[in-house]
């Protein structure tokens, strides 16, 4: 996946207009990983809505560090958040915000 | 600041891989919830119903998977036992049928409503508009209890809202890991099997807090990018 500048650009509008809500009011969507440290969980099957974000997830990442440089655990962190902003509905989720 | 046992770009890859799965999980963090904020919360939660599974259906083994009946499962999170959580959101999620999760950190509960405020201010428990003046702003026992009975989750968020280090001294690994545990299931009268640090950090960042959080008994760990399944 191809990510021009015009859409890091707007990822990155995102990411700053996200990160000014006041965290300790608002409700903020995200996304997290299962991992089964025990082992005990069967292999899932591939699942192509999960590819696709998987997709977008990498190729956004590359496209911030190719523009920023490394990424820092914060960095990953307002990636996850756009991202949850965006796909959680089918409309921006912060658009329910006051 | 989040703290991650491998380099972001090996982080990156590993929940690229987890996300390929299908299995990502989907939540809603809050922390405090004034009223002045329903309405906002109102309009989130039910924009989430129709679209989203429950936590109450699927219990954290769905949520580990995921999804439930064909739906992500949703599982709005309530950081630090603010009173408000009990008084306004929670009648919010329940109109729509969505189970919450409240991550307590132990000692707050217990306490005195006149230290509350300050106990907030000094260990990173960020209440803002103040509803309840004069009176206490955590939630009670007696409210925890009741939430738990009508079928929400309970999970340790430390004892005393603290963050994990790799230098982070035993005897406070103890105290925020092995004594929250059990002050919480001592006022919550119920197992307590999940926990989340201040700040989210996950298993594999200090080897002797991992230890304790599965001597102690948890079997699951919230962090910033993952559910881990201890044991």
């Amino acid at each position: 996946m191809k990510i021009d500048d015009d859409y890091l650009d707007a990822f990155e509008d995102d990411i700053v207009r996200l990160s000014r809500r006041t965290y300790a009011e608002a409700g903020v969507p995200m996304y997290l990983v299962p991992e089964d440290l025990t082992g005990a969980t069967p292999p899932p099957e591939p699942d192509a809505e999960g590819a696709a974000l998987a997709e977008l997830f990498e190729a956004v990442t590359r496209a911030l560090e190719a523009r920023n440089g490394p990424l820092s655990s914060r960095d990953i962190a307002h990636v996850l958040e756009v991202l949850a902003d965006r796909h959680f509905l089918d409309h921006p989720f912060s658009e329910l915000s006051q | 600041m989040i703290l991650l046992p491998r380099t972001p770009a090996e982080t990156v890859a590993e929940l690229a891989a987890g996300f390929r799965t299908g299995r990502a999980i989907h939540l809603i963090n809050y922390h405090a919830t004034p009223s002045t904020c329903a309405d906002e919360y109102r309009a989130q939660i039910a924009a989430c119903a129709g679209r989203f599974a429950s936590l109450a259906d699927a219990g954290i083994d769905g949520l580990m998977r995921g999804k439930a009946g064909g739906k992500p499962v949703l599982a709005p999170i309530l950081f630090e036992g603010f009173r408000d959580n009990y008084d306004v959101i929670l009648p919010i999620l329940e109109e729509h049928g969505f189970a919450g999760w409240f991550f307590i950190p132990s000692h707050f509960l217990n306490v005195p409503p006149r230290r509350q405020r300050i106990f907030a201010a000094r260990h990173s428990l960020h209440y803002g508009p103040d509803e309840y003046p004069g009176e206490r702003i955590a939630m009670s026992w007696d409210e925890l209890r009741d939430a738990h009975a009508r079928g929400h989750f309970v999970a340790c968020h430390s004892r005393n809202h603290t963050a994990l280090t790799p230098d982070t001294p035993d005897e406070v690994l103890h105290d925020e890991i092995v004594v929250a545990k059990q002050e919480l299931e001592d006022g919550l009268g119920a197992e307590v099997d999940t926990f989340c640090y201040l700040y989210g950090a996950e298993f594999g960042l200090n080897p002797r807090a991992d230890e304790l959080l599965v001597k102690a008994g948890y079997r699951y760990l919230f962090s910033n990018f993952r559910l881990q399944k201890l044991q």
